[in-house]
């Protein structure tokens, strides 16, 4: 089941984002892809919480205190590149239209207020589209592997961050022990 | 031109220095030819006769000293610059008797054209100067629009999206509503064919409440959607971050420009758009909406006295040359003391505070800057004509 991230500093529009996912289905190309939706006000919790919680898509906010939409996609592409990324925004001057997509590399720009039918068919087609490029990577690493071309140790490291970003980033100490981070443990 | 001339007094002269030198002399004339004096003498050495830098012959005496020489030289030269003196003022009254009124004449005439050249010289120093004011005056103005706008601009980016997030989750909001009350009427027929079921609907008035709920719905759909139409035309016209040239339909810019000035019109009044085909033009486009606007709002407030029957009529046409656009209203006219005016700044009939009397003559400097023009006629009681002109 696709998982998608939203991110928008407007509880309100979470919640009607939520309310629409929820009764709408979101079809794309003959398939349904039927959805859990996970929502932030806070861009810094999202980030957190995307480390471990691979997503299949991430739609934000542009305008958001503290962290701007696309500072928040392009940390949030460095933990999971392969999840397609949207920006939907009531207002974008053309700076920030230029960094979302040079920088954040977002597929789509969605303005506020939406169409609710281009919005979910929108968010359909970047799910069809991101499963066909995963599908297509997967092959292609198959393939790889069988030629030797790519390690099966690296195959494997693929795998697990695909299944749990973040993973096999260990910070390894100069004794060969395991670095935690130390951010982590505070919070505990 | 003064020169040695043979005359009797040059041969006394001739005579006296030949006794004074103690030597033979000769005197030339300045092209060299003996006037008086020994023929036959040494060309050279001799000594140049001059008055104020000017030789008028040269005084050869080969056996006297050269100090002596050059002193006699001298005394000549002043003899005759003395002599022509004489000659030229006993001579001026003889030879004519009208030479005073003559010269007085001339001194006149000299006198005036040198006072018409200054005249004239004043003059263009007055007009650069006036031109040089009138610039700086219009940029001046132009930059008080050009602020205003971008704080306009800047306001309506905030607005835009303030307003954009509850709009969005209302309408996005109503939407799902809709679908829900499908939900609810679904049920209200699955409860009326249960036993007793028609009775429990009736007693809540479940029928007209789902009818009217639907209604009521689709009212506010409306009524969001408008308000959403109406902030993306206010980001759209403040564009002010795009001052830069650009190619584009004039009549874009006028059908934003007669939507933003449809919203100022009273109920009933109407608003024509006659939008002929016209070239993409080379323009500053933010600048033309803004002139367009103050047109047409004004126009708009011209006919607000004259409730549903006012209309206001925007054409446009090519006619070859240029794009000519004409913005006719069927208002209140204006007087023609008041017409001579329309265009000078400050200059406005509005109520304080209504208007700044600074939008029709901002409209005539960005038309102007754009090598057209703008010419109103009116009559008032019947209306007034704008034409706009925009050469190719």
């Amino acid at each position: 089941m696709p998982r998608i991230l939203i991110v928008d500093d407007e509880a309100n529009i979470l919640k009607s984002l939520r309310r629409l996912l929820a009764m709408t289905p979101c079809t794309a190309g003959g398939k349904i892809f039927p959805l859990t939706v996970d929502t932030f006000e806070d861009p810094a919790e999202a980030l957190e919480n995307a480390f471990g919680t691979p997503y299949h898509l991430v739609l934000s906010d542009y305008r958001m205190p503290g962290m701007d939409g696309v500072a928040f996609l392009k940390e949030f592409r460095e933990l999971q590149p392969n999840a397609a990324r949207l920006i939907l925004s009531g207002y974008a001057d053309l700076n920030g239209l230029i960094a979302a997509i040079n920088e954040a590399g977002i597929l789509r720009f969605i303005a506020k207020p939406w169409n609710d039918y281009e919005l979910v068919t929108t968010i359909a087609q970047a799910l069809a589209l991101q499963e066909l490029q995963n599908e297509t990577q997967s092959i292609a690493d198959e393939a790889r592997l069988k030629q030797g071309r790519l390690s099966p140790e690296d195959f494997e490291r693929q795998r697990l961050e695909a299944l749990e970003p973040g993973i096999t980033r260990v910070h390894w100490g100069p004794d060969g022990s395991v670095m935690l981070d130390p951010d982590a443990l505070n919070k505990d | 031109m003064l020169a040695l001339r043979p005359a009797k007094e040059v041969e006394e002269l001739g005579l006296a220095l030949r006794v004074l030198l103690a030597s033979p002399i000769a005197l030339q004339d300045p092209a060299g030819t003996v006037i008086v004096g020994t023929p036959g003498l040494a060309a050279q050495p001799r000594v140049a006769l001059t008055i104020d830098g000017q030789v008028i012959g040269y005084l050869l005496a080969p056996k006297a000293e050269a100090t002596m020489c050059a002193a006699a030289a001298q005394v000549i030269a002043k003899l005759w610059q003395a002599q022509a003196h004489c000659l030229l003022d006993a001579a001026a009254p003889v030879t004519d008797e009208q030479a005073p009124a003559q010269q007085e004449t001339r001194a006149d005439a000299a006198l005036a054209e040198l006072t018409a050249r200054y005249t004239a010289l004043a003059e263009e120093f007055d007009a650069r100067v006036a031109a040089l004011v009138k610039l700086s005056d219009e940029q001046q103005r132009q930059s008080y629009q050009a602020e205003r706008l971008a704080s306009v601009g800047a306001l309506a980016a905030g607005v835009a999206h303030e307003i954009n997030n509850p709009i969005a989750f209302v309408r996005s909001n109503l939407s799902t509503a809709e679908t829900y009350l499908v939900t609810l009427g679904d049920l209200a027929s699955a409860v009326k064919d249960l036993p007793g079921g028609e009775a429990v609907l009736a007693s809540a008035d479940t029928e007209f409440t789902l009818e009217d709920f639907s209604a009521l719905l689709r009212d506010s759909i409306a009524g969001i959607d408008r308000v959403a139409r109406i902030v993306n035309d206010l980001k759209g016209f403040s564009n002010v971050d795009k001052p830069q040239e650009d190619v584009v339909d004039i009549n874009i810019l006028l059908d934003a420009a007669c939507k933003m000035a449809e919203k100022k019109l009273l109920p009933g009044a109407r608003l024509i758009c006659e939008l002929g085909e016209l070239k993409p033009l080379l323009c500053l486009p933010g600048h033309l909406a803004q002139a367009f606007l103050a047109v047409l709002s004004n126009a708009a407030q011209a006919i607000d006295g004259k409730g549903t029957q006012g209309e206001l009529r925007v054409r446009s046409s090519f006619d070859g040359q240029q794009a000519i656009i004409e913005v006719c209203d069927n208002g209140v006219g204006i007087e023609a003391s008041a017409l001579a005016r329309v265009f000078d700044p400050f200059y406005t009939t509005r109520a304080v505070g209504k208007g700044s009397g600074l939008g029709l003559t901002v409209a005539r400097d960005i038309v102007r800057a754009h090598g057209g023009d703008i010419n109103f006629d009116s009559i008032p009681g019947i209306g007034t004509t704008v034409t706009l002109t925009l050469p190719e």
